[in-house]
């Protein structure tokens, strides 16, 4: 039975031109010894070739006009999602004020955070005009800036590595604290975000992961500074990013 | 970003707008689901990983496009007159012609994630390994699919030895 199944396998996979090389020569042996396997097989293949043959044919000019049609008319789509981020960012900063400040509540307190970090990047991803307040340009005034109302020494991590740069960055809320958000970008137009606060608790957290229907956030925290680094890169991308940087902060 | 998006959607789109052909057994229809379909994948573009092949992406999108779409109008599949005059070209012989209604019939037959295996790799033309992820289940689970699929759609040995004899 086991042997009959695997045959067919192999027919089917043959049929639709699965096959490794090696495969398909293994199998015109066996079709050539064997006239029912070839008859099994060219009845396969017919049928498919049949349904195959009675689909009508794309025409070019009809797919482009589908691809035309397809556009973005306006910008109410972006702006519908810019408002959901707005909500969601408020709502963040909501559950950070909320929140008890007393130990126990560190991590949820870092959840928090990752929220906030998810709904920063959500708004300002597709910002084509102004995705930073501060250009890359101006990086010592950047830091500077930013270390200041932070109330600690922060540097812009170098991500040259992974292929993103740094386009700027901006100053945001955090619950009572102030953050800094750092946005980088790649050749092929993907983006980054890492946001930042430096609070009072010592604790350190590992690498946690979240991931909504559009971004992936990578957070943790060391010492008093809380990281989460949010985009729709793929994971291992993601988590080659958060490591540099993890890297780079200590 | 946007080229290569751009280009791997037009060299996918002639195979999707056929796999849609096959699945709605409708012109207008299938050009309703495939530009619902690259809409949807323009606005989630940044969702989609670059480097990585755009087509099952796409193919998973229209399919939840169209199974949305067919539950909520509980609207089977019916294979439109029309439909059958153009899989079967008037230059197709009698019988092969009388075959090909009988396989789009027995299509309709079919559990629906039978045929959508089937026809994501013959008309489609994914690869198991695309297919399998269009469609949201492991490669042996398709395999099994597109075997089921094609033993049910077996024509009657009386037709199919007639076409047989024809073909030679």
């Amino acid at each position: 039975m086991k042997h009959s199944k695997n045959i067919e396998d192999l027919l089917q996979a043959g049929v639709d031109g699965q096959l490794t090389e090696a495969e398909e020569r293994g199998l015109q042996e066996r079709l050539a010894s064997d006239p029912e396997l070839a008859a099994q097989f060219h009845e396969l293949q017919r049928q498919s070739d049949l349904i195959r043959a009675s689909v009508p044919a794309a025409d070019p000019a009809h797919m482009q006009a589908l691809i035309r049609n397809a556009q973005p008319q306006a910008t109410y789509q972006p702006s519908l999602r810019l408002a959901a981020s707005v909500v969601i960012f408020g709502l963040g900063i909501g559950l950070g004020y909320l929140l008890p400040r007393d130990g126990a509540a560190d991590s949820q307190s870092l959840m928090v955070f990752a929220q906030q970090a998810q709904a920063a990047h959500a708004l300002y991803v597709s910002e084509v005009l102004h995705p930073v307040e501060v250009e890359a340009s101006e990086r010592d005034h950047l830091q500077t800036w930013l270390s200041n109302r932070l109330g600690a020494a922060i540097i812009a991590p170098q991500l040259g590595d992974t292929g993103f740069s740094l386009i700027g960055g901006r100053l945001l809320p955090a619950g009572e604290n102030a953050s800094a958000l750092f946005m980088y970008e790649n050749s092929h137009g993907d983006r980054l975000s890492l946001l930042a606060t430096h609070s009072g608790s010592a604790e350190s957290q590992s690498f946690r992961f979240q991931s909504s229907a559009d971004f992936l956030t990578i957070f943790w925290q060391d010492g008093p500074w809380k990281y989460s680094l949010v985009g729709a890169a793929p994971r291992e991308t993601m988590d080659e990013v958060a490591r540099s940087i993890h890297g780079q902060m200590i | 970003m946007m080229r290569s998006f751009n280009t791997q959607l037009e060299k996918a789109l002639p195979d999707l707008w056929r796999y849609a052909c096959s699945l709605t057994r409708d012109r207008d229809a299938a050009d309703d689901l495939v530009q619902d379909c690259i809409e949807r994948a323009l606005r989630k573009r940044l969702l989609w990983m670059p480097g990585r092949p755009l087509k099952p992406w796409l193919t998973k999108i229209m399919l939840n496009l169209y199974r949305d779409r067919w539950r909520s109008s509980a609207r089977f599949p019916t294979t439109s007159l029309d439909f059958i005059d153009e899989i079967a070209a008037p230059n197709t012989d009698p019988i092969t012609r009388l075959e090909l209604r009988d396989i789009w019939r027995r299509l309709e037959t079919i559990p629906a994630e039978q045929s959508q295996a089937l026809l994501a790799v013959v008309v489609g033309g994914l690869s198991y390994d695309e297919a399998a992820w269009s469609l949201g289940i492991p490669r042996g689970t398709l395999m099994s699919r597109i075997a089921r699929a094609r033993s049910k759609l077996k024509t009657d040995p009386d037709l199919s030895s007639h076409s047989l004899r024809s073909v030679k």
